[in-house]
Order: C-alpha cells, then sequence, then structure tokens
C-alpha cells in the first residue's frame, strides 16, 4: 500500500493546493454534489413508489397465493359459501374493494377494503390489528363501522367515535370510525395507509354490491388449485397473486426507466465538469509538477497524486450529493406519484423510503466517475519533464493534434447511436443506450466544430471589433481543452432540453389533436370520481328536451388470458367513427366487423405491449367464460399508456350480464345549445345521485391539465441538468479567466479599460454560448427524434408525430446564451478588477 | 517631465504594514533616460508601477508632463497610460492570441486607430528590430530575445512620452540581452523618449543617462 500512496508531502502539498483554490474546489464538488444528487434522488423517488406499492400489495393480499377474480359483475356470494363449506377450501377471504370520495377534501380519495374478519385468519395477517383494535361483533353491529390507521385519523382530523363523510358513486355516506389501528410491523403501517377496513356486508352496501365479492384470497396448494380452477363460475378468473402484482408493477418499470436515464445524463454533464476542473488544477501546476519530477518525484507518484486528489473531491462531493439527492428526493417522490396516479394507478407513497441501494450506486457512480474523469488529466501530469515548463501553447497544439482523432471518434461513436437506435427492435436498454452513444459522440465532435467556427468568424469579429474582436474569436479557439470542454457540457444540456421540449411538445400537440377528434358529444354525463350511474338517474336524463343522441360507455377490467385488459364498451355513432384514426387494419371493414362481428378494437399501446396486431383473436373472461374476439383495427389512442380493448356495446350485452352505465355522450339536437342543454340535464339530476356534467372543451381542457401536471418531473430534471451545464461553463470559463489573468493584467498595463476588458471577457463566453446552443439544436432534434420514434415507442407503445415549434428552438438559443453570459459574468468582474501591476509579477 | 513629491507607499503583509517608499522624491527631465537600481524588495517595481498609474502612493503626488496621475480617477490613469506610456516588461507578456503583426497594431488601434501612417509606421519598427519576415506569426513561435525584441516595438509603436522597463534583459542570455539593449539604445537614444528602467545589472544601468539607487536614502 505504501507504494501506491504518494509520499506524504506530496499529498500534503497537493490538498493544500485545492484549499487554497476554493472556488475551483467549490465547483468541483458541487459538479460532482449536483450530478449524484439528481441521480440519487430519482433513484430513492423510484424505490420509495415501488416499495409503497409492493408493501401495499403485501399487505393486502397476505398470505395469499392465489385470487379468485370476478368480472365487471363480480362473483356470486353465494358462490363464496359454496367454496368454503362443500368444498373446503380454506383458509379463503372474500374481498369488497372499491375507493370513496372525502366529502370535505377535493381530489382526495380512501381505499374501502371490506372483509369478513371470521375468514382472514391465515390470509392476511396485517389484518390482525384490527381484531386486536375492535371486536368482531362491534365491527358487525354497527352500519358504516370503519376502522383505520391512527395515523390517518390523525392526518383527517378525526377520533374514535367521530364519522367520516364521504361519497360514493355520487351518493353520500357516513362512515363511523371504530378505532384506530397502529400497527407494529413497517409492512402494515404502509400497506394499510390510506385503507378504510369494514365488514363485508358494510361495504358491499356502501359500494352498491349486495350478493356480490369482488375477490376471493385464497392458500391453495397443487390440488386445492385444480379444485378451484373445476367450480370456477361463469366469468371469474383464478390467478398467480405474486403475478398479478407484478404485471401490475411492470406497468411503471418503463416511466422509471426514463426518469433514471435521465439523472444519468446530469451525472454525464457533471462528468465533463470534474474532467475540467482537475486538467485545470494540473495545468495551473504544470512548473511545480516540472520541478517535482525533477526532484526525484516519479510519475506514478504524480499520476496517484492527482487521482488520489480526484477521488477527496469525489467522496466529499459524493456525501454532500447524497444528502442534497436525499433532500431533493422528496420533492422527487411526491411528482413521481402524481405521474403514476395519472398514468397507472392510485398510489398512496406519503414520505421517502431511504433505502442503502441508490445511496450506495449513488456512491460508486459519484466517485466512480469523479476517477474515470480525472484519468486523462493524471496521465497529462506524468507528461510534464522535469524541470521544463510545459507552455500552455504547447498543451494547446497537442490538444490540437487530437482534433481529428476526436471528429472520427465523434463520427463514429454517433453512427453507433443511429445504429442502435435503428436496429433493435423492442428493448429499451439499447435504445438508451444509443442516444447516450449519440450524445456522446456529438459532445467528441464539439471541440473540433468550435475551432472551425471560431477560425471562421475571427475576420468577422475582427472586422467589427477590433483587435478586440479578434481577441474574441481566437481567445476562444486558443484554449480550445479548456473552452471545448465547456462547450460541449453545455451543448448536451440544452440538447436535452431541445429534445425533451420537442418531445413533449410533440406529444401535447398529438394528445390535443386525438382529444379534439374523439369528443364528439356536446355533454358528457358521468360520476364524479368513477362509478355507475343510477338507473332511474339515467332514465331522467332522457327524457331532457333537446337530445338528438344519448351514447352509453361502461370502463371495466376484464381477464385477458395471461393479464386484466381495460374494456372500454362504447355506442359509437357513424358520425363519431372519423375521430378514430386506424394504425392498422382498414377502417370501413373494421368498423363493419365492430358491429357486425363482434370483431374488438385495440388501442395502440395495447397492441405493443401485448404484441397482437389485427387478425388476431383476442380471448377474454366473459360473463358466459373465456371468448375469444377478432381484433379488426389498431387506433391511435393516448387516453392510457396501459392500452385498452374497445367493443361495441351490443356484443358487451350479449357476453356480459351487466347493464351497468359509466357516463353519458349527450349529443344536442339542431338549434340547441350546449350550455342549454346542460343546464337542462343538471336540472333533471337535481336531488339523485351526484353527476358530473362536462362540454368536450372542458374534458380537452382538464385532460390537458392533469398532461402537463405528468410532465413536471421531466421539467424539473431538465432544469437540473441545465443547472449542472451552468456549473460547468462556470467552472470553465473561471478556469480560462484565471489561467489568462496575465494576458488581461498586460492589457490593462497598455491602457485597456476594465470595461474594455469586461465586454472582451463577455463576448469570449456569450460567443461559447452561442455557438454551444448552435450545436445543440441538430443534437437536440436527434434526441427528439430517439425519444419520439423510438424510445416513447417502446416505453408506452404510443406513436406521435414529430412537431417542430421554431420558438423551442430559439427559446434554446437564448437558455445556451444566458447560461454561458450567466456562468461568465463572476469571471468578467474579476478580469475587469485584475490589477494591471499582475503584468509586472514574476509568472 | 516625470516628478515625484514626497511619496509613501507601504504593503500589508501578514497583517503587518511594510513600507517600501517613505516620501520619496525624485525627477526625471523629458528625454532623460534613469536607470533604477537596487536590492529586492526596495521599491523598484513599485516605482514603475506609481510612474504608470497601475498604483497609487499612500502619500505623497506624482506628475508625468501636465498631468497629475494621483489627482485622477482609475479609469483617467488607464486611458493617461493607454496615449502616453510603453510598458517593456521582464517577461515580454505578447499576447499569445495575436499574431506579431497585430500585437504591435493593439497601442495604435486602442489611441488613434490603425491608418496608413500606423501601419507604415509599426511595418518600420518590425523591420528596424529585424522581424519584419514574422509579422505573421503568433508569439510563441519566437524564441525570447525576438519576443523582447517585438514587446520593445509594442512599447514604442504609440509614440509615447515615457517608456517604463521592467528587467528587460532580465530572462535573456548575454548575447542576446546585448542585441536588445543596443536595439533599445538605437529606439530611445538621443532624448528621443523619456525612460525609466529597473535593473538589476549595474552594466544595464551603465548605458543610460542616469542611475538612480535605491534603498540607499530617502527610500
Amino acid at each position: 500500500m505504501a507504494v501506491l500512496l504518494p509520499r506524504s508531502l506530496l499529498l500534503r502539498a497537493s490538498l493544500r493546493y485545492l484549499w487554497r483554490h476554493p472556488w475551483q474546489l467549490a465547483l468541483a464538488l458541487l459538479g460532482v454534489a449536483i450530478g449524484v444528487a439528481v441521480v440519487v434522488a430519482v433513484d430513492l423517488a423510484n424505490q420509495s413508489a415501488s416499495r409503497a406499492f409492493t408493501l401495499s400489495t403485501e399487505a393486502l393480499t397476505g398470505e395469499a397465493t392465489h385470487q379468485v377474480v370476478g368480472g365487471p359483475e363480480g362473483l356470486p356470494e353465494d358462490w363464496y359459501v359454496e367454496l368454503r363449506t362443500e368444498a373446503g377450501v380454506r383458509p379463503s377471504a372474500p374481498v369488497v374493494e372499491g375507493f370513496v370520495r372525502l366529502a370535505h377534501e377535493e381530489g382526495r380519495t380512501l381505499r374501502i377494503l371490506g372483509v369478513d374478519v371470521f375468514a382472514e385468519a391465515g390470509v392476511r395477517p396485517t389484518l390482525g390489528a384490527v381484531s386486536a383494535a375492535v371486536s368482531a361483533e362491534d365491527l358487525l353491529a354497527r352500519a358504516g363501522g370503519a376502522v383505520m390507521l391512527a395515523a390517518d385519523l390523525e392526518r383527517l382530523g378525526l377520533s374514535v367515535g367521530d364519522a367520516l363523510e364521504v361519497q360514493h358513486e355520487g351518493r353520500d355516506h357516513t362512515l363511523h370510525i371504530l378505532a384506530g389501528l397502529e400497527p407494529e410491523r413497517e409492512l402494515d403501517a404502509v400497506g394499510l395507509r390510506d385503507v378504510v377496513v369494514m365488514d363485508i356486508a358494510a361495504a358491499q352496501e356502501l359500494l352498491g354490491r349486495s350478493g356480490r365479492l369482488d375477490r376471493v384470497d385464497l392458500v391453495l396448494d397443487a390440488n386445492a388449485r385444480d379444485t378451484v380452477a373445476a367450480m370456477l363460475p361463469q366469468g371469474a378468473r383464478l390467478v398467480d397473486a405474486d403475478q398479478r402484482a407484478e404485471t401490475l408493477a411492470q406497468m411503471t418499470d418503463a416511466f422509471q426507466l426514463n426518469l433514471q436515464a435521465f439523472s444519468l445524463l446530469a451525472l454525464v454533464v457533471g462528468a465533463f465538469l470534474i474532467y475540467n476542473t482537475m486538467t485545470f488544477s494540473v495545468v495551473q501546476r504544470r512548473q511545480l509538477m516540472g520541478m517535482l519530477r525533477a526532484t526525484g518525484t516519479t510519475r506514478g507518484e504524480l499520476f496517484r497524486t492527482i487521482l488520489l486528489e480526484a477521488a477527496v473531491i469525489g467522496v466529499v462531493g459524493t456525501i454532500a450529493g447524497l444528502l442534497l439527492g436525499m433532500a431533493l428526493a422528496t420533492v422527487l417522490v411526491e411528482l413521481v406519484t402524481r405521474t403514476i396516479d395519472d398514468l397507472y394507478f392510485a398510489l398512496a407513497v406519503r414520505e421517502l423510503n431511504i433505502s442503502p441501494g441508490p445511496l450506495v450506486r449513488g456512491a460508486t457512480l459519484g466517485v466512480g466517475m469523479t476517477i474515470v474523469a480525472a484519468l486523462a488529466p493524471a496521465r497529462e501530469a506524468t507528461a510534464i519533464p522535469p524541470r521544463a515548463a510545459l507552455s500552455r501553447s504547447f498543451l494547446e497544439q497537442s490538444r490540437r493534434r487530437w482534433l481529428p482523432l476526436l471528429a472520427g471518434g465523434g463520427v463514429v461513436l454517433g453512427a453507433l447511436g443511429v445504429l442502435l437506435l435503428a436496429l433493435t427492435e423492442r428493448s429499451l436498454v439499447p435504445a438508451f443506450g444509443g442516444m447516450f452513444a449519440l450524445i456522446l459522440g456529438m459532445a467528441l465532435l464539439v471541440p473540433p466544430l468550435l475551432a472551425l467556427a471560431v477560425r471562421g468568424l475571427a475576420p468577422v469579429l475582427g472586422a467589427v471589433g477590433g483587435f478586440l474582436g479578434r481577441m474574441t474569436a481566437r481567445g476562444v479557439g486558443a484554449s480550445l481543452s479548456r473552452t471545448g470542454v465547456a462547450a460541449a457540457a453545455l451543448m448536451v444540456a440544452v440538447s436535452a432540453v431541445i429534445g425533451v421540449g420537442v418531445m413533449v411538445d410533440s406529444f401535447r400537440t398529438t394528445f390535443a389533436e386525438w382529444l379534439e377528434a374523439t369528443l364528439h358529444a356536446d355533454v358528457y354525463v358521468s360520476v364524479p370520481g368513477g362509478g355507475a350511474m343510477e338507473v332511474e338517474q339515467r332514465e331522467r336524463l332522457l327524457d331532457v328536451e333537446g337530445i338528438e343522441l344519448v351514447t352509453r360507455s361502461r370502463f371495466v377490467r376484464v381477464g385477458a388470458g395471461d393479464h386484466e385488459a381495460r374494456l372500454r364498451v362504447f355506442e359509437i355513432p357513424p358520425a363519431a367513427e372519423r375521430g378514430f384514426n386506424f394504425r392498422a387494419g382498414d377502417p370501413d371493414a373494421a368498423w363493419e366487423a365492430y358491429r357486425e362481428d363482434d370483431a374488438v378494437l385495440v388501442t395502440e399501446p395495447y397492441a405493443w405491449h401485448q404484441d397482437v396486431g389485427v387478425g388476431d383473436r383476442l380471448t377474454l373472461t366473459t360473463g358466459q367464460g373465456e371468448r375469444e374476439f377478432p381484433v379488426a383495427g389498431v387506433v391511435y389512442d393516448y387516453g392510457t399508456s396501459e392500452g385498452a380493448v374497445i367493443m361495441d356495446r351490443s356484443t358487451y350485452d350479449q357476453y356480459w350480464d351487466d347493464a351497468a352505465v359509466d357516463s353519458l355522450g349527450v349529443y344536442a339536437a339542431s338549434g340547441v345549445e350546449t350550455d342549454t342543454l346542460r343546464e337542462r340535464l343538471q336540472a333533471a339530476a337535481a336531488g339523485g345521485q351526484h353527476l358530473q356534467f362536462q362540454s368536450n372543451r372542458e374534458i380537452r381542457e382538464q385532460s390537458l391539465e392533469i398532461f402537463d401536471q405528468t410532465f413536471t418531473i421531466t421539467q424539473v430534471l431538465r432544469m437540473l441538468a441545465i443547472l449542472v451545464a451552468v456549473t460547468g461553463v462556470l467552472s470553465a470559463l473561471l478556469a480560462l479567466s484565471l489561467e489568462r489573468a496575465r494576458e488581461y493584467a498586460v492589457l490593462r498595463a497598455t491602457g485597456v479599460t476594465p470595461r474594455e476588458l469586461g465586454v472582451l471577457v463577455t463576448a469570449q463566453n456569450a460567443l461559447v454560448g452561442l455557438l454551444s446552443g448552435l450545436f445543440a439544436i441538430p443534437l437536440g432534434l436527434g434526441l427528439a427524434g430517439a425519444l419520439i420514434l423510438v424510445i416513447n415507442q417502446r416505453s408506452f407503445g404510443w406513436s406521435m408525430a414529430l412537431a417542430v415549434d421554431p420558438w423551442i428552438l430559439l427559446q434554446a438559443l437564448a437558455l445556451a446564451l444566458l447560461a454561458a453570459l450567466v456562468a461568465g459574468l463572476y469571471p468578467a468582474w474579476r478580469m475587469a478588477r485584475i490589477p494591471p501591476a499582475l503584468a509586472m509579477r514574476e509568472e | 517631465m516625470i516628478r515625484l513629491e514626497q511619496v509613501s507607499r507601504a504593503f500589508t503583509e501578514g497583517g503587518r504594514s511594510r513600507v517600501v517608499l517613505d516620501g520619496f522624491s525624485e525627477s526625471v527631465t523629458a528625454g532623460e533616460r534613469l536607470a533604477v537600481v537596487g536590492r529586492s524588495g526596495v521599491g523598484k517595481s513599485t516605482l514603475l508601477n506609481l510612474i504608470g498609474g497601475m498604483d497609487v502612493p499612500d502619500a505623497g503626488r506624482v506628475r508625468v508632463g501636465d498631468a497629475e496621475l494621483t489627482a485622477m480617477s482609475e479609469r483617467d490613469r488607464t486611458l493617461f497610460r493607454r496615449h502616453h506610456i510603453g510598458f517593456i516588461f521582464q517577461f515580454f507578456n505578447l499576447i499569445p492570441t495575436l499574431t506579431v503583426g497585430e500585437n504591435l497594431l493593439m497601442p495604435l488601434e486602442m489611441t488613434s486607430g490603425v491608418h496608413r501612417a500606423g501601419r507604415e509606421r509599426a511595418l518600420e519598427l518590425l523591420r528596424r528590430v529585424g522581424l519584419a519576415d514574422r509579422r505573421e506569426a503568433f508569439p510563441d513561435a519566437l524564441s525570447g530575445g525576438e519576443q523582447q525584441r517585438i514587446a520593445i516595438a509594442r512599447a514604442l509603436v504609440h509614440a509615447p512620452d515615457v517608456l517604463l522597463a521592467d528587467e528587460p534583459t532580465g530572462t535573456l542570455d548575454g548575447e542576446t540581452a546585448e542585441e536588445v539593449l543596443a536595439l533599445l539604445d538605437e529606439l530611445t537614444g538621443q532624448g528621443k523618449v523619456t525612460v525609466v528602467l529597473v535593473t538589476h545589472s549595474l552594466e544595464v544601468a551603465g548605458r543610460m543617462d542616469r542611475i538612480l539607487r535605491l534603498g540607499r536614502e530617502g527610500a
């Protein structure tokens, strides 16, 4: 070990150098810290969401190995009795489940879990706490009797004995709090969050499912499994409990992978920063290192000293990054949860779960990346000959010799990236690999491009700004080892802004067009928070004057082979058919088959995830058992990334005994205003089940609002990448200014005013920013293309048209310029105040 | 031409004040070439900084021609330097990102602008320093002696009233130093310009009209 470590005085000199250059040290630490923080925060937020999901599934599924799941009609209660008494299948526990809205808190929902406490033994240990807190008799005796976590009660401002007002399917209900649970296991504390446990009969009454069950949880061995499979009622399915949870969890995998890739981008930009800092510290000490070599320090010792220095920066920066990441994660976890809520399923994550995995990963990446980024500067240190002072121009000249190699490497990497994106089919990992190769390839191209650009611009700037103009262009070109890295870091960050900006904008445009094409009815009527409309209400509405046509919709989940599919049951009037755009299948033939031959349509994400296409047959678990439905067409749809099967109402009625309707589309008769129609509908529904009446314009606006909310996290990450880049550029420009302090002092000594010097330094910074912004445009558009045509397609199955708004490109260009100018403010200010007498001092 | 009256200047080092010049007075007449010699730390460079307006005294007055530098703002001192002072540094200090020709034109561009007459004067100076054929080269392609010859030409190209030189041969070998000094004699001799030259070498000092030994009395 003693052989590997540099001598202690050497190390002391090295660390003292860092200590005496606090700005440089702070920027390097900041670069590592922000990069690590973003990676750790995203990882922690993802983990917290996944863990909350897993714990809640585990707590609510308990020891069950299998579940018998009913279709839209549910399971008949009698069947459960038969299962338990005649077939003797135990442990088995029935469940009635649903969501209610809090009457006094807009948008907040609670999960109702209706159970039979006598049947719970051996299935759900979680609910043991319920038996401990309240006697089964009490739970049975009190109508609306409910038990919740004591922590949830406290949050809601409730105590035992209080009433809780809730709404379900537009009806008001009162629950009575019988007990507050204080489970010992964390699993239960997380799993029961936002859950109201009730007796099954009370839950059936509340949720309107008299005599029906949603599922039965079972602990089965192989024999018992066969027994249950043989006695399944029509429309029911026997599923493996783990597999069901896994399928649900897999839905969010692509989303979480996308976030992780984004966070890695911040770390890549951070690596530029570290490389820059370490190179600068080596260049600045070249004389000292030459002297050390002359006095007997070996190349190896110098190499290890620089690496050790990098390791110190890496460790300290990483520790700061971990702390910052934990703080940032508390914000991100909310955004991640909100997005999962909007896109996938309800998830109750209230606090951050700090597990060692993300911290270890973040620490390894932070320290590892710092050391890798320092390898090149460390090698450079060993190239310093004894005694000789390696001149800056020599260094720049040697760098220039690398330019063709960088250009070649950039082109090869870029081509590899395009190949990876184009030639792989379904997997996301090579697609992200291709995107990173494209980014790195372009980053390598930046120094040669910068050299070419400033060579071309020098005469122009000279003509405009005289010797200061010439110095601006030449100054950028003469310090390529510094400006090249700064420009590359800024270019990468700005290209990400363009790429994601164009992607989100294209997505939004496509989404808005889809909404416009799909929403045809004038007023949509539904139950707030979802659920079925009551028959009497529906009939009242149908009698309203001024209606030309009413269509009914039903949204259910049904078994579809190895998974559960969303089934959207529509009545589509012929005029509304044109609102569906077909990705595959002949529209005329498809509509005919849809109406006449029990065919279904599938949405694009469904076709992608389940690998089905036109002509395939889809096996759905209907009320009459498993039936096959031909797929007549694949339609574009942006309603859910999980995808859905679309079925005609007449087909649905034929196979399921379920007359329920979730939503009505009401078309106004000719000459009747939408607002008038809505008022009449509202008047007709007054006093009955609560309903909401929305015009198609309101639904469009609301949907776009949710869309924007979903992408908040993307915007936050985008800004973080910019923050890292600005820090990188600040560090590079500061390094450059400090290096050229003597040159600037000579200018001051020969009569250049501080203002003129400030203009010169600022102009150089602006040039770096502007060129970085220009280089970022082609890469940004390439990234947008990759995100839209490959990443989004593979992650979510959505295809969308690439729409490039020139405004986004202009904004990005302005952002690059602004970032460089902001980052350059301090160096410019500092250089403008440089004492001219510095020119007199020894170098 | 140059008058320093009761000039004092002290610097704080490690929390303690160190007096470099204390009530120092001196005059240099127009066209005179003064050599300043003395041990390290006696204030030779401080003197140059004060005459060049790059530093101001804690007390006393500094006049160059009709201008009282000690009464001027920092900006005015800079503009005064731009027009009236030429500098030669020990380490040449050419701007590495400008060619030899452009380095020479820089003071002209900052003062009168680059006119035909200025270009001709720059070319003439380049010829006189023997480097007319290197005007497109960048400074790092030149030897130390060549760089210092360019620095001398640059210091004189805008015809300053005063030339300040700080150890102009300090880093050069004997032969090159001799060439540079001969060039300096040729370009500044016979009262063409007032020169204040700081040196450690008595041989170099001996080539000037007068020698001022700092650190003996009054300084």
